[in-house]
């Protein structure tokens, strides 16, 4: 045994010899010289150049999402694409196997976690950024760089017993009691919107705004005693201990609604709909003081070795037109386009759902410039409760 | 002069095949698994990009993206940012997964060599049936079982209550430890891999001389002393192989623990190399593939060391058909539990599968209805699109020949380089080089999936003939499962007498004609199951393509699509057709050779 | 007193019967041999009797105990019978040493310590195994092996023993050697001693009693000698001896009550039998064991039969001489060292008092002498 471990070590560093050394990212510059080309072209000059560019080839995306609905931007367009659906792990991952070694794999990537996406795959010249100069004026200067697709929810929403109970959540602070023992949400050593949602929570804006309704909830200032760096430490490990991990939306969700009066989870507000969701509140719409969930962004960018630059803008000037989001996203309650001309679509609407403005006032959202600065120290910690619960 | 001499020995080695094979495997293999293990090692040495910024900026250094350092350990092991970081990340997974894997080694063994000797050595009834269901657990993925015991246990008292079948039908709630936690855990893994020691020790003992028991017999030993003192010894081997496997699958495991074990805040290995992979610390992942690497080598080291080298030359001479079947007191009554105890097991889940693929509406069964696999129209009513009833949808029978295709021409190479194997190492049994051989071959299976396809992945890019390519999938898969085949190759071919071929030799058989002829038919069964079990596993594998296939071209791939996006009525009949064309494979071998993943034992 | 009896015992693997209707009684003390060639029930008998195999139908009775009983449903299990078996193939557990082996069944029946140890050290000394005490079987050779098997089955001192085939695996000098440290093994126990085997000479050397089989039906139950002398049937004749008994076809004419006319070898003999016996005239064979054709110098006796030297095989102590007469060869013994060239003459009579005759079926009818 103790022959094939050495010989395995010999073997292995002479394999380094000739397998080291990756080469680094090819800068394509015609791909950026397209996407800058791109942002000036109105969708009929996208479309001309992106069908002359792609004819009758596929458009390769990598998409976290499941929305990457084929049909509808095939029909819009004639461009057949071709999408696949790692996790956000599995996309960055692939992203710095293939464009990192030069190699062609997908035109688009419809992706989570800004963190990555900032200090990986931009900082390494993976992507490019691209944003419809059509739609410019309506987005947000904080969602395009990089550009955000747009924002998913996933809210605290518990078991009503078909209407029998009003558990009124309204301070954010009663997550953390003992009454709320049991949330279920997705570990976020696991997902990483979670953990970044936990982590831009630790910004002094965020500071503020729980130190106020801890006020409210408990009548006194919160002082700190050192036991946490600051307040929403604190609040982060009370409500870690408080939760349940579970590895699935869906199954959360199908929990929720399947389980005892009273029983609260923290799940994305689109499988909402998969359920009877008669008998479920949701807890932004009793007002909550702090926060009532996250919205996490959906980013959208162009890889910077993609065969066909065009298309790839065209399919994300696609996710940001009215009729895109609508066909692609917008069906189900729980998603909101960063294109502020978007409204919900009116099933939606019907189902309960509010427009992007309310969410931005009662969720949390994930902060890519806060989260670098503290990213190490922040996640180390809420990992450590996380794995040591 | 000197010079000639040497070569006409080189030639002379080379003229027996089962040198050729051993040197041949062995440069195959090492070149096949030093480059994982190769980069596991170096990857836990260096820190990754993402590893630069987290250390960086923690311990206040300038370390640059793939420069040499031992935080990654000292992080991970030894409290160099917390102790109790270790001791979450590390240590108490650690302890949780050996736990865990220990428990389920046991239950498998148990249950599978309890139901290997009552099938073998017993008059039980309905041995056919009892001996083809049994496997199921094996076919399905273990999630399921994983998320069948969650809807029969579940209940008011556990998590958010949702009353589970136990509840609703007999109104008794199990407590949480129960449904949440190292015990179901524990027991899943036990019960998915319990086929595989029934596999492996039935084997054996359907082939051991039936004489080596009735001479205890007549000696008055009772039945206890005698499964004590001489069946159990005989079948160590297989026992200790089983242990070893389905150790370290249950140590690589990924889907059981986080599917009941995370809810119950039980954290294995697995689960947190994925964290930590995942989370920004993926030096640290490496760290903990190596030690799983390293406790999988411990367990070889020490499986040696348990089969001593001179008990292990246990040569059964011949077969003997004189079986006496014990007597069972009360059988009919174990007959009759058995029969239940598989129809949770085995029967249920699958009826399940079935069940929820026929709801309208998710689990309401008064809206049942065909349309999930016939319709001929695109089913609506999702959030994403499903295309048409399973049974027309051309994605999911692209996706499931994909998957056939790939799964059989692995189980081929696979099968077939297990027989050679085991004819090679057991040709040379006791010199070095087929004890390495046996060694290195079983490597593969202690680089957890994940792990072992992101290396393939690098590997691909490397070599980019590869790329994408089916070959690739192939070679990945056939390396990883090769320690199945070389496993039940190697303890077929020990148990064959040396003379049995000799006498081949003698008349003058040549080598292809010796091993076709005599030695595969004799242990065909043996060997057999060397090709299905491959076939098994890489029919219902994830994890280890998932970064290496697009989606859609395996059938795994689609039914985690479906499953993740809550269209459990298509994941739930995918699942169901992977389990059908399992057992239509195993079926059809039955029928053409005799022998089946069960390998028919004591059904006729 | 373990005296075994078998009644109408029966063997059935689906249609095929193995075993047929076996009547056996086997005394105390006995030293029995099962005798029948490959595949004639030999082994499935003994397995029945030591419960190992369960028969089809029958009784089995050990020492006036009913151990098996199609009819009551009695089958008590062999760890119940009280024997000792030794397997044909040894059966030795390959992961014990030499010395575990042979002490297992003694730890079973709960022995001391000191006495397990003793007893092993006393079966190692008198099979001379002693120095092997601790290899495992696999570093043993066959006929090491086999002491191995026989000490382990001995250990117990069973009051029955059962031998599958022992000797079978071991070289001609060892065997030998086997059958008379077994025979005086019997001697010594006092032991029910039942062996199977397809050597005659072992059978007619050890045993007391010879119980011949032929594709599972007894053809002969009886001590050694009546077998040799009295065979029931051309069949028991041809397998008993060696070299094998020649067959003479013959046509006969019954005489008187106890006589007939034969015509054999080209030549009229008249054939004389102690006792009446009946036999149709026509075709029959008759039996003579080649040491009743002694050769004589010609002229030297009256009766001599003229027939030519096919070949000799001198053994040092006897010489099988094969004579060619007419259309027929027939093998003669005669004690000593003796050379014939190849087709040179010789005289020889028939000489005997126990010429058999055998009907057209194979049944014996009587013996006697002939004369020219
Ligand atoms: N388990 C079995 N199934 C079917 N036939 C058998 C079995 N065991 C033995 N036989 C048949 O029964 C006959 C007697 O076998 P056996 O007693 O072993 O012969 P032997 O006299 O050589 O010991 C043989 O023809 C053999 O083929
Ligand atoms: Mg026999």
């Amino acid at each position: 045994m103790k022959k094939l471990i050495v010989l395995l070590l010999v073997a292995g560093v002479l394999f380094s010899c000739f397998a080291g050394g990756s080469k680094e990212a090819a800068q394509d510059n015609a791909v950026k010289a397209a996407v800058k080309a791109a942002e000036t072209m109105s969708w009929d000059e996208l479309l001309q150049k992106a069908r002359e560019e792609i004819g009758d080839n596929e458009l390769v995306i990598y998409g976290t999402t499941s929305r990457v609905n084929e049909k509808s931007f095939t029909e819009a367009t004639g461009i057949k694409i071709r999408a696949e659906q790692p996790d956000d792990t599995q996309i960055y991952e692939k992203m710095t196997a293939e464009v990192g070694n030069g190699l062609y794999g997908a035109d688009v990537f419809v992706t989570t976690d800004s963190f990555n996406l900032m200090n990986l795959a931009f900082a390494n010249g993976y992507v490019e950024n691209y944003v419809p100069g059509e739609y410019k004026d309506l987005i947000a200067d904080s969602d395009e760089n990089p550009l955000v697709a747009l924002y998913y929810a996933r809210l605290f929403i518990y078991n009503n017993g078909k209407g029998s109970l009003t558990r009124a959540i309204t301070n954010v602070w009663q997550l953390t009691e003992p009454e709320f023992k049991g949330i279920e949400m997705k570990s976020p050593l696991l997902e990483k919107c979670s953990m970044n949602f936990l982590i831009t929570l630790t910004s002094p804006e965020w500071q503020a705004k729980l130190a106020q309704a801890y006020k409210s909830r408990y009548g006194k200032d919160w002082v700190n005693d050192g036991t946490y760096p600051n307040i929403s430490y604190e609040w982060i490990h009370k409500y870690i201990q408080n939760c349940t991990f579970i590895n699935k939306d869906s199954t959360i969700a199908s929990d929720i609604a399947k389980g005892s009066k009273g029983a609260t989870g923290f799940f994305v507000y689109s499988k909402f709909r998969s359920e009877d969701y008669s008998g479920m509140t949701v807890a932004a719409f009793d007002g909550v003081e702090g926060f009532a969930g996250m919205l996490y962004p959906i980013y959208s960018v162009v890889a910077s070795n993609a065969k066909y630059p065009y298309a790839a803008c065209l399919y994300i000037n696609y996710l940001l037109s009215n009729n895109g989001f609508l066909k692609v996203f917008g069906k189900d309650m729980g998603a909101y386009s960063t294109n502020t001309s978007v409204a919900i679509s009116d099933g939606a609407k019907a189902a309960g759902d509010r427009e992007i403005s309310f969410w931005l006032e009662n969720c949390v959202i994930e902060d890519s410039a806060y989260i670098p600065t503290v990213y190490a120290q922040a996640f180390t910690k809420i990992a450590q409760w996380c794995a040591g619960k | 002069m000197e010079k000639n001499k040497f070569f006409n020995r080189v030639l002379a080695y080379f003229t027996k095949p089962s040198n050729v094979i051993v040197v041949a495997f062995l440069i195959i293999l090492l070149a096949c698994i030093v480059y994982p293990l190769y980069s596991v090692l170096s990857l836990s040495l260096t820190v990754g990009q993402m590893d630069s910024l987290m250390y960086n900026s923690l311990f206040g250094l300038h370390l640059k993206k793939g420069s040499f350092s031992l935080l990654n350990i000292s992080m991970l092991m030894f409290g160099k940012y917390s102790a109790e970081y270790s001791a979450s990340f590390f240590w108490s997974p650690l302890w949780n997964s050996i736990r865990m894997s220990v428990y389920a080694s046991a239950i498998a063994v148990l249950i599978g060599g309890v139901v290997a000797w009552l099938i073998t050595r017993t008059d039980i009834r309905y041995k056919k049936f009892i001996s083809s269901v049994f496997v199921f657990p094996y076919i399905m993925p273990s999630w399921t079982l994983a998320l069948v015991w969650k809807n029969v246990f579940a209940n008011s008292q556990v998590g958010t209550g949702v009353t589970g079948m136990l509840e609703s039908l007999t109104g008794i709630c199990v407590p949480s430890w129960f449904v949440y936690g190292i015990f179901p855990c524990s027991i899943v893994m036990g019960i998915h891999y319990a086929p595989f020691a029934y596999i492996l020790i039935g084997g054996i003992l359907r082939n051991m001389d039936a004489n080596l028991e009735e001479a205890a017999t007549i000696l008055k030993a009772d039945r206890w002393r005698i499964i004590r003192k001489v069946t159990l010894p005989i079948v160590m081997p297989a026992l200790i192989s089983t242990v070893l496997l389905v150790f370290s699958s249950t140590m690589a495991s990924y889907a059981v623990p986080v599917f009941v074990g995370s809810p119950g805040n039980f954290y294995v290995m697995s689960t947190m190399l994925r964290a930590l992979y995942s989370g920004s610390y993926s030096g640290q992942s490496y760290v903990m593939t190596l030690v799983l690497v390293l406790i999988g080598i411990g367990m070889l080291t020490l499986n040696q060391a348990l089969i001593g080298k001179r008990k292990s030359f246990t040569t059964v001479t011949g077969k003997s058909g004189q079986v006496s079947y014990v007597k069972l007191k009360g059988n009919k009554l174990v007959s009759v539990i058995m029969v239940v105890v598989l129809f949770f097991m085995a029967i249920f889940p699958i009826f399940s599968f079935a069940l929820e693929s026929l709801c309208e509406v998710q689990g309401d069964y008064s809206t049942l209805t065909l349309k999930f696999w016939l319709s001929k129209e695109d089913i609506g009513g999702f959030q994403v699109a499903v295309g048409k009833g399973i049974l027309l949808n051309s994605v999911v029978w692209k996706a499931m020949l994909g998957s056939i295709l790939l799964s059989l021409v692995v189980a081929l190479v696979v099968g077939t380089s297990g027989f050679l194997i085991g004819y090679g190492v057991s040709k040379k049994r006791g010199s070095r080089m087929a004890t390495l051989l046996s060694n290195v071959a079983f490597f593969p299976y202690l680089i957890p999936s994940m792990a072992f396809g992101s290396i393939f992945l690098a590997v691909s890019t490397k070599l980019l003939f590869l790329r994408g390519t089916f070959l690739l999938l192939v070679i990945v898969a056939s390396v990883k499962y090769l320690p199945f085949a070389s496993r039940s190759g190697t303890s077929a071919m020990m148990q064959l007498s040396g003379e049995i071929e000799e006498a081949a030799i003698i008349v003058g058989a040549p080598w292809i004609t010796r091993m076709t002829k005599i030695l595969f038919p004799i242990q065909k069964s043996s060997f057999i199951s060397g090709y299905l079990l491959p076939f098994v596993s890489c029919i219902r594998e994830l994890s280890l393509f998932v970064l290496l296939a697009s989606s859609g071209t395996l059938i795994t791939t689609l039914l985690s699509y479906f499953d993740e996006r809550n269209v459990v009525q298509m994941s739930n009949g995918i699942n169901l057709l992977i389990i059908m064309v399992v057992l239509l494979v195993n079926f059809t071998t039955n029928k053409l050779t005799g022998a089946s993943i069960d390998k028919g034992i004591g059904g006729n | 007193m373990p005296e075994i009896v078998l009644k109408n015992v029966t063997k059935k693997w689906g249609g095929f019967t193995a075993v047929e209707n076996l009547n056996l009684e086997i005394e105390d003390g006995a030293f029995i041999t099962l005798l029948g060639p490959s595949g004639c029930g030999k082994t499935t008998t003994l397995r029945m009797i030591a419960g190992l195999e369960t028969p089809t139908s029958g009784e089995i009775t050990i020492g006036g105990t009913v151990v098996f009983s199609s009819q009551k449903g009695i089958n008590i299990s062999a760890a119940k019978r009280d024997i000792g078996f030794l397997f044909q193939n040894y059966a030795l557990w390959p992961h014990m040493t030499v010395y575990q082996n042979i002490a297992f069944g003694l730890e079973t029946l709960k022995w001391k310590k000191p006495d397990i140890e003793k007893r092993v050290a006393q079966m190692l000394e008198t099979l001379q195994i002693t120095q092997f005490a601790q290899r495992y079987p696999s570093e043993l050779s066959g006929g090491q092996q086999q002491r191995v098997a026989i000490a382990r089955t001995l250990a117990p001192s069973p009051k029955v023993l059962f031998m599958d085939e022992p000797l079978s695996n071991l070289d001609a000098k060892l065997r030998g050697e086997m059958r008379t440290e077994l025979k005086r093994l019997h001697a010594d126990t006092g032991s029910t001693f039942v062996y199977v085997t397809h050597d005659q000479l072992e059978a007619m050397t050890m045993a007391t009693k010879i119980c011949l089989m032929k594709e599972g039906v007894l053809q002969q139950y009886d001590p050694p000698l009546t077998v040799y002398n009295h065979p029931s049937n051309r069949f028991v004749a041809d397998f008993v001896g060696n070299p094998t008994m020649n067959f003479i076809p013959a046509k006969a004419v019954k005489l008187s009550d106890n006589t007939a006319r034969l015509e054999m070898l080209g030549e009229k003999f008249t054939f004389t039998s102690e006792n009446s016996f009946m036999l149709k005239d026509g075709d029959i064979s008759v039996g003579i064991r080649p040491e009743h054709l002694p050769i004589s110098p010609k002229g030297s006796v009256p009766g001599q039969l003229t027939g030519t030297a096919y070949s000799t095989l001198p053994a040092g102590m006897e010489t099988t001489v094969k004579i060619k007469i007419g259309g027929t060869i027939l093998s003669s013994v005669m004690f000593g060292s003796l050379d014939y060239k190849v087709d040179s003459e010789i005289c020889f009579t028939v000489q005997s008092d126990r010429i058999l005759i055998f009907d057209v079926d194979g049944r014996c009818a009587t013996s006697g002498t002939v004369t020219k």
